[in-house]
C-alpha cells in the first residue's frame, strides 16, 4: 500500500486568504463566525499565538484519499443529504502576503488543521457540525520537553509542499468515530510506512470483532477487544491492563503496575501509550474515555526522587528509583480539547484509570516495566562483582546495595543504540573504540531495550548515566537471564558466556566514568 | 565473520576473543539474587494483558 496523504496534498479550490494574526486579529471571532464556536479550535490558535503565529492561510479545499472514504461511510452509516465542507489552515511565524508566498519554508510553519463540515439530516434530526478533521503543530523549543520520534507530514498549502513536524491530533465527528478511532489514528499514523490510517479500515476491522447480536455503530465507540484487533492488524505490539478486571483477582492492580510506568516506556520508545479512563462530575458519561500519550516533560529539580514516594517495588525487598520521577507532565491530545496539552503524570486519579496499553515495537515480546525488572534483577546480583578498582564501579555498587539505583528503559533499533553509543563521551572526554563498535554492529539483534542505569546525584541535574544493560527485545523474557546481551559498566563490559553456570566475562572498555544519557528528541 | 556459539552474549565474547586475544576477557560466576520476585512481577504484567481480553470497556 502506498502513503496515504492524498487528503494533505490536495490542491485547494480557493484562492489562499492570508490574515494578519497581529491585533487587532481576533481568534475568538474568526472561530465563532467562520466555524461556528468550535471549542477545540481555540487551542490551536493558542498554540499559534504561543509560537508568535505572525500569518494565517485559510483555503478552502476538495475531499481527497481518506477523506473521500470518511464521506462515503458516513453515507453508507445514515446520514442523508449530505454536505461536506473542508478547510486547510495554516499558521506561519513570519508575515506572508502574495507577494513573498514561495519564499516560505518549512520552518516558518507552525502547524496546520483541516477542519471538516459535515451536514445533513441523522437519525431524523438536522446535523450540522464542524470537527477538526487533523491538526499537526510543532512542539515547543524547550529542551526538557520530550517528544521521542517526532511525526513528519507533508501538507500542501498555497500550492506548495511543506512538511509539518508534530504527533498529529485528531478528533470525533459522533458520526463515523469516537475518541478511540482518533487515539488510535494518532499514535498509529507515526509508526505505520503508510503515515495514516483510514477510519472506514478501522471501522472494518472492529466490525469484524463485535458482538454479533447487536449492530456495530462507530458513533458509539469500540470495545478493548476491537482497538486490540487493530493493533494486531497493524502489527503493532502492546501490553494493556484492564485495570477493573483485573482487580477482581488482584486488589492491587493500581499500585503493582501503575498506569503512569505503562506511559512513560511507551513514550520512551517512541511509540506512545494509550489511557482509557472513566470521569467524575457532570460531564461524566457511562462510557469511558481514552486519549493518546506520546511525550514528556522533564524536571531536574523535582523533589519526589529523594523521597518514598517515587520509590518503585519490586516484590517486597526489591525497589528502584524510575526515571520518570523527573517527568512533571506527560504529552498528550485529548479530542474534547484541542492538541498538545501537557497532563501532569499524577493527575489522573488512579481509581478513575480502567485501561493503559503500552505500544511496542513490531516483534517484541515485553514491555519497559519487565526490561527494567531484568536490568534490575541482573545489576542487584552482579553488585558484589563489580570492581573494586573502579572509582565509578565503586559508587555504583554502593548505590545497588542500598537500592538507589535509578533505572530509564527504552526500546530502539540496535542501530540507533550504536550511534549514540558512538557519540558518548566520558567525563574525561573518552570515546568508545571502534573495534567495540564493530562487534556490536555484527552481534545485536535487530530490536533492543536498552535499560541506562545511574544514580539520584548525576541523573536528574547532569543528565549523565554510569551504564546500560542491553536487552534482546524480541525473546521470551520468562527465563530471566535469555533476554540478557551485554551490559555496559564504566570501565568494561560484562557478557554471558555461560547461561547454565551463570558465568559472566568482563571486556575491557574506553569509557571510564559517567556518560550522557540517550536523547530522543528530534 | 564466524561464530559458532549462539547466543548474542556468547557472540560478543567470542568475536571480542578473536579480535583481542584472551589477556582482555576476564571470566567469573554470579549467584542470581531476587529470581523469584523478578519472575513474580514479569508474570503479573503477562496475567494481566490477558486478562484484558475479557475487558467490558467501552471507549467513546
Amino acid at each position: 500500500m502506498g502513503e496515504m496523504q492524498a487528503h494533505r496534498l490536495v490542491e485547494p479550490v480557493s484562492t489562499p486568504e492570508f490574515f494578519d494574526f497581529a491585533p487587532p486579529f481576533s481568534c475568538f471571532d474568526h472561530i465563532d463566525t467562520r466555524f461556528a464556536c468550535l471549542s477545540s479550535l481555540h487551542r490551536c490558535f493558542s498554540l499559534a499565538r504561543s509560537f508568535d503565529a505572525q500569518t494565517l492561510i485559510q483555503e478552502a479545499i476538495p475531499p481527497d484519499g481518506i477523506i473521500v472514504q470518511e464521506n462515503e461511510e458516513i453515507a453508507s452509516l445514515g446520514l442523508t443529504g449530505c454536505r461536506h465542507d473542508l478547510v486547510r489552515l495554516s499558521f506561519w511565524n513570519t508575515r506572508v502576503t502574495v507577494a513573498n508566498v514561495s519564499a516560505l519554508k518549512d520552518e516558518n510553519l507552525i502547524g496546520y488543521a483541516i477542519l471538516k463540515r459535515d451536514a445533513g439530516e441523522w437519525e431524523g434530526d438536522r446535523f450540522d457540525r464542524w470537527h477538526i478533521f487533523e491538526a499537526v503543530f510543532r512542539k515547543y523549543m524547550h529542551a526538557h520537553n520530550c517528544l521521542p520520534n517526532t511525526g513528519s507530514y507533508s501538507v500542501r498549502i498555497a500550492n506548495r509542499k511543506f512538511t509539518a513536524h508534530g504527533v498529529l491530533y485528531c478528533q470525533q465527528n459522533g458520526l463515523n468515530k469516537a475518541c478511540a478511532h482518533v487515539a488510535l489514528r494518532s499514535l498509529l499514523s507515526r509508526l505505520v510506512l503508510e503515515h495514516d490510517i483510514s477510519y472506514s479500515v478501522l471501522n472494518t476491522l472492529a466490525r469484524k470483532c463485535h458482538d454479533k447480536a447487536t449492530r456495530y455503530l462507530p458513533k458509539n465507540g469500540l470495545t478493548v477487544q476491537q482497538i486490540r484487533c487493530i493493533l494486531q492488524y497493524y502489527k503493532i505490539g502492546f501490553r494493556d491492563v484492564d485495570y477493573a478486571e483485573r482487580s477482581l483477582k488482584e486488589p492491587d492492580i493500581r499500585k503493582t503496575y501503575p498506569y503512569q510506568k505503562y506511559l512513560y516506556s511507551g513514550i520512551e520508545s517512541g511509540v506512545g501509550g494509550l489511557l482509557g479512563f472513566s470521569m467524575d462530575g457532570p460531564q461524566a458519561t457511562e462510557g469511558c474515555h481514552i486519549i493518546p500519550f506520546y511525550g514528556h516533560t522533564f524536571n531536574k529539580d523535582t523533589w519526589a526522587p529523594d523521597a518514598d514516594a517515587s520509590y518503585f517495588n519490586i516484590g517486597a525487598n526489591v525497589g528502584y528509583i524510575p526515571s520518570e520521577s523527573w517527568t512533571s507532565s506527560f504529552l498528550g491530545h485529548d479530542d474534547n480539547f484541542g492538541p498538545n496539552f501537557c497532563i501532569p503524570r499524577l493527575y489522573v486519579n488512579p481509581e478513575n484509570v480502567q485501561y493503559a496499553v503500552e505500544l511496542l515495537r513490531n516483534g517484541v515480546q515485553y514491555n519497559g516495566m519487565v526490561a527494567e525488572a531484568l536490568a534490575l534483577q541482573l545489576l542487584y546480583s552482579l553488585y558484589p562483582h563489580l570492581d573494586a578498582n573502579s572509582t565509578w564501579q565503586k559508587r555504583l555498587a554502593r548505590h545497588v546495595q542500598e537500592q538507589k539505583v535509578v533505572l530509564r528503559a527504552f526500546c530502539i533499533p540496535q542501530t540507533q543504540y550504536l550511534e549514540h553509543l558512538r557519540l558518548i563521551h566520558d567525563w574525561e572526554n573518552n570515546t568508545e573504540r571502534t573495534e567495540m563498535l564493530d562487534t556490536l554492529r555484527y552481534t545485536l539483534p535487530p530490536v533492543v531495550w536498552v535499560v541506562e542505569f545511574s544514580i539520584p546525584q548525576l541523573f536528574p541535574a547532569n543528565e549523565r548515566k554510569l551504564g546500560e544493560i542491553i536487552l534482546d527485545a524480541c525473546c521470551s523474557p520468562y527465563d530471566l537471564f535469555t533476554p540478557f546481551i551485554i551490559a555496559r559498566l564504566p570501565g568494561n563490559y560484562l557478557v554471558l558466556t555461560d547461561k547454565k553456570s551463570l558465568s559472566y566475562e568482563r571486556i575491557a572498555s574506553h569509557l571510564q566514568s559517567h556518560v550522557e544519557v540517550m536523547r530522543q528528541n528530534d | 565473520m564466524s561464530v559458532t556459539c549462539s547466543s548474542p552474549s556468547q557472540k560478543i565474547a567470542a568475536e571480542f576473543r578473536k579480535r583481542f586475544g584472551n589477556n582482555q576477557v576476564k571470566t567469573f560466576q554470579v549467584k542470581p539474587l531476587y529470581v523469584k520476585e523478578v519472575t513474580a512481577f514479569v508474570k503479573g504484567i503477562e496475567a494481566a494483558h490477558k486478562a484484558a481480553a475479557k475487558s467490558h470497556l467501552v471507549f467513546k
